[in-house]
């Protein structure tokens, strides 16, 4: 359901902004928005988590995770990349080199 | 920015701690979602501002595929890890799936575990922050390609401060179409992992 919601909120501001010619190419009204959003966002995600015992036991921890998770995500995606291109790149000299 | 956006997290958690604000503990939930949608909404409507979808048509395959490629990387590397944490293979996936895009990511997840939403939260912002000090280091040796994908979907801001100290312009057009590619996913891969 979210899955859905939420692809479809994409779709529909994608192609808003490609078709509405009205609507404003850069604006300061959608960026202050934007920033004010987050901000309030982040700070009830932040109440959200500093009234819940469980988390704040484990915030450390949870913090290490995150650590290790973004490392391994960062590489994964750096290698995978890497590999790709450089294949691109063999195969496309690959006709020249005959 | 980085700094304001901890402060909020910081006060919104000291507020928690504390007991204030009670009310918030009710209504936080819709309030989430609300804001969710307002800023994933603004910020798609951005992307087709920015004529995401004729650069993607501009820019060719190769783009996409390395975009698919930096989706696959991190879900590949991270459940290949995840054994070796005290997450399941499926909570480390729904961590991984927010690529970058802390707001959107910690958000969905926070309903699901809020233990987990900080681990999406540190993983996110890691992300973001670590890859505009990696990206001009590593610039001399490596390509936009796989340095873009370092960030995620949060590659526009990372490219544009390399852009600014390597003077590679090649940085902000990848970051700008990796980063909307990677970015579209999010909303659909957090409530797919979730779900599984």
């Amino acid at each position: 359901m979210l899955m859905l919601l939420f692809g479809g909120i994409m779709v529909a501001g994608i192609l808003a902004g490609a078709g509405f010619s009205w609507i404003p190419k850069e604006s300061r009204f959608r960026s202050n928005t934007q920033n004010v959003l987050l901000f309030l966002l982040l700070f009830v995600l932040g109440h959200q988590l500093g009234s819940d015992g469980s988390v704040v036991s484990s915030i450390l921890q949870m913090g290490g995770l995150g650590l290790a998770l973004a490392a391994a995500g960062m590489l994964g995606s750096f290698l995978s990349v890497l590999m790709l291109r450089l294949r691109f790149e063999k195969s496309g000299k690959e006709p020249s080199d005959d | 920015m980085i700094k304001g956006m901890l402060l909020c997290v910081a006060l919104g958690f000291g507020a928690g701690r504390l007991g204030y604000l009670q009310w918030l503990t009710a209504l936080s939930p819709s309030m989430i979602m609300v804001f969710l949608c307002l800023m994933t909404f603004i910020a798609s409507v951005d992307m087709g501002k920015k004529d995401f979808l004729r650069e993607l048509r501009h820019a060719g395959w190769k783009i996409i595929v390395y975009s698919l490629a930096t989706v696959a990387g991190t879900l590949i590397t991270v459940l290949a890890i995840s054994p070796l944490l005290p997450l399941t293979a499926k909570d480390a996936l729904i961590a991984a799936s927010g690529m970058g895009w802390y707001s959107l990511a910690t958000g969905l997840v926070l309903e699901y575990s809020p233990s987990l939403s900080v681990v999406t939260f540190v993983y996110c912002l890691l992300r973001e922050m670590t890859a505009m000090f990696l990206m001009p280091v590593l610039w001399k040796k490596f390509e936009a390609p796989e340095l873009v994908s370092i960030a995620g979907s949060a590659a526009m801001n990372p490219s544009i401060a390399a852009t600014a100290v390597t003077g590679d312009q090649r940085l902000i057009f990848y970051g700008m179409i990796s980063g909307s590619i990677v970015s579209v996913f999010v909303p659909v891969l957090v409530p797919f992992m979730i779900s599984l």
